[in-house]
């Protein structure tokens, strides 16, 4: 059945167009490495702060929230908000002046976390880090090119180009894999990070104009937002149903898992991703680079209803059924059958049940209940509400998602791979032209690479579970030495590197001693021996990674403490401390704004409360 | 003073960060793109406008029209806003030089 008009099909198009055309209209402007690989460092803040919502707004992040909205109710919205909104304050507040302006010789402003960590601690550390982190986003990057193209797939999208080419069903999905990604790696490799971020700033709108129009209309189906709110189960709605152990009670409980997530997942990712905070260093100067995470952060507060309804909304409407419909007309019986799949069939509302790909039959967990492939929610209700026109426009937002953060991935890998491989190891005395050369190669090699991670979690789904892992396994201390390496003048090199050391193996440790009731062990889990049962995949996730930070903290401090100190002579501009003083925080335009906008953060989660 | 000029373009070559290529006020692409979308979205909505089969899913809504027209609207104020945003970029452009 063919889904996309031609009219959907012209707006892809031109979409694809806009994006090819931002790459070759700033392929001249890349003369050396700094253009390349930092844009320049001249770009307003807020074309900055729009990037990094964007580019912190990937694929998984976008069907995770609308999965989470079918699954917890609207209340995982303050989840989402708990999770970003703090911790993004905090690095424009504090850690941007440090990041951004850290400059050991004069003139040579840090380009990358990793180098950060080489100029404040040591190259091991440097080393260490940089190695980890290539290979946690090029992984990732191929995690959510397998996870979109699985949509795309699901929803028909490349079936006419497929069936052009007489493709057989699995290279529908390498289609829907290898042509975004061959998109993303062309304006990449002609235009670099500005390339990225420009079209980072057309992906956000893009997402913002395809999905409003959804949001809209499921609200009037659902008879406005008092409507919405009587459908719902009492509870439903209660920004803790679902998240936690408690049930939604301000307990202890509740309360550590609020600060748990707001500072290690939040922090770990808007403070310590060098794929989000290579677009706020970036930025043209400290304030415009301190104004970045203030604005995304800014837009986060809304952000998130808009992602969330939609999938919540699915819930609510009615399940597809193989109906036969007899009709009598002028004398003639028309038999109208509409076959829908027994796993569509077996789901609850629009969100189906996870079908066994040999069978097609849905999953059963292991008490019996049909397992919901909660991430399939959000598609289906842009199939379910847009019409054809304003389908391709929904599409295109999907895979602005997709785009969006294999992107910023790339850009990401490259620029780590040109400065804190290439040049600080393999060939110390690199020139610019040689640099620039080297993150061209990173880039098309890299997007082989993450390529290949999407083919391997196309073989074996259970890749896409290891994604919190590897998360808890570098991003989790990484923040606990970014932490400390910017804030306590104390910490040491030696101490950083056991510290990441430390974080990596509690992580693993932890992941494979605990084990979410109903699951095997294996990647979800308990491999070792299981030890003890959190409520479900997300407490798993979010434990590994408050563990495997605080051992972090905990081994990076006490080896500091008896290990030699720099001397503070050599530590100018990289700690907060020695930082030139700026005016109190009451007289910052930045830090009143953090304040508004943390008002009403607060403000827009007491609706749901 | 000529001296001096040539001096100044000479050094312009010479470093990467003062080449002449300028960089495009990236609103106004944004903006081309959704006067685009818009233009060809409240098209199709005219010519299919009250046409019930098409607009089911909307509840009865011409939803390419209206969000067409917005969607124009918002591509027109981003052209103006990147328009104004390129003139101020190659003022001072040229007052570097």
């Amino acid at each position: 059945m063919p889904i996309l008009a031609s009219a959907d099909w012209l707006i892809l198009l031109i979409y694809g167009f806009f994006m090819l055309s931002a790459g070759i209209s700033l392929a001249p402007a890349m003369a050396g490495s700094r253009e390349y690989l930092q844009a320049g460092r001249k770009l307003p803040g807020w074309l900055s702060g729009a990037a990094l919502l964007s580019a912190g707004t990937g694929s998984l992040e976008v069907l995770a929230m609308g999965a989470a909205g079918a699954r917890y109710g609207l209340g995982s919205m303050s989840l989402f908000a708990l999770g970003s909104i703090p911790a993004m304050l905090f690095a424009g507040l504090v850690l941007m002046p440090v990041l951004y302006g850290a400059a050991s010789p004069p003139g040579a402003p840090v380009r990358s976390i990793p180098e950060y960590l080489g100029l404040r601690f040591d190259q091991k550390t440097r080393a260490l880090n940089a190695g980890l982190f290539l290979a946690m986003a090029l992984f990732s990057a191929g995690i959510s090119l397998y996870a979109t193209a699985r949509v795309l797939a699901a929803l028909h999208v490349f079936d006419i180009v497929a069936n052009g080419l007489n493709l057989p069903p699995t290279g529908i999905l390498l289609l829907s894999m290898a042509l975004p990604a061959l998109l993303v790696l062309a304006y990449v490799l002609l235009g670099g990070l500005t390339a990225a971020m420009y079209n980072q700033l057309l992906q956000f709108c893009v997402l913002v104009a395809g999905l409003l129009p959804v949001v809209l209309l499921g609200l009037k189906r659902a008879g406005g937002w008092s409507g919405m709110k009587a459908k719902v189960p009492a509870g439903f709605l209660h920004a803790w149903a679902g998240a936690g152990h408690t049930g939604g009670h301000w307990d202890m409980g509740t309360i550590g898992l609020v600060l748990v997530i707001g500072i290690v997942i939040g922090g770990g990712t808007w403070c310590t991703d060098f794929r989000l905070l290579q677009t706020a260093m970036a930025a043209k100067n400290v304030s415009a680079a301190r104004r970045a995470p203030l604005i995304a952060a800014g837009m986060r507060v809304i952000l998130p209803l808009l992602f969330i309804l939609p999938g919540f909304l699915a819930l609510g409407l009615p399940t597809p059924r193989t109906t036969i419909l007899i009709r009598n007309e002028n004398g003639a019986i028309y038999h109208e059958i509409t076959v829908v799949p027994p796993a569509v069939e077996a789901g609850q509302g629009l969100v189906p049940a996870i079908a066994d790909p040999a069978t097609g039959k849905p999953v059963k967990g292991a008490d019996g209940q049909v397992l919901l492939d909660y991430a399939m929610a959000m598609p289906n209700v842009l199939l379910a509400f847009l019409p054809s026109g304003l389908l391709g426009l929904g599409l295109a937002a999907l895979l602005a998602c997709l785009m969006s953060g294999a992107a910023a991935s790339l850009t990401a890998s490259n620029t780590v791979f040109a400065c804190d491989i290439y040049q600080a190891f393999l060939k110390r005395n690199a020139s610019d032209k040689q640099i620039l050369k080297a993150g061209r190669w990173a880039a098309a090699g890299g997007m082989l690479l993450a390529f290949g991670a999407a083919c391997a979690a196309m073989r074996s789904n259970d890749l896409l579970d290891a994604v919190a892992l590897v998360f808890a396994m570098v991003n989790a201390p990484l923040f606990a030495a970014l932490l400390l390496g910017a804030l306590w003048k104390r910490a040491t090199g030696h101490g950083a590197f056991a510290g990441l050391i430390a974080g990596l193996v509690a992580a693993l440790l932890h992941h494979g001693t605990a084990l979410p009731r109903g699951e095997q062990p294996g990647i979800h889990g308990g491999w070792i021996v299981v030890l003890h049962h959190p409520a479900n995949e997300m407490a798993l996730a979010i434990g590994t990674a408050a563990f495997a930070f605080v051992v972090s903290l905990l081994v990076t401090a006490s080896v500091s403490v008896f290990t030699k100190a720099r001397p503070e002579s050599e530590l100018a501009g990289l700690v907060r401390s020695s930082q030139p003083a700026i005016a109190a925080w009451w007289k910052q335009p930045e830090s009143l704004a953090a304040a508004a906008i943390l008002l009403a953060a607060i403000a827009v989660n007491l609706l749901f409360l | 003073m000529k001296k001096a000029s040539k001096d100044l373009t000479v050094k312009s070559a010479a470093s990467p960060a003062m080449s002449p290529t300028i960089y495009v006020d990236a609103r106004i692409a944004v903006g081309m793109f959704f006067a685009l979308t818009g233009t060809i979205l409240s098209a199709l909505g005219l010519s299919t406008r009250g046409r019930a089969d098409v607009y089911a899913k909307s509840l009865g809504i011409d939803a390419n029209l209206w969000w067409g027209l917005a969607l124009l609207g918002f591509g027109i104020v981003m052209l103006a806003f990147g328009r104004r945003g390129q003139i101020q970029m190659e003022k001072a452009k040229k007052l570097r030089l």
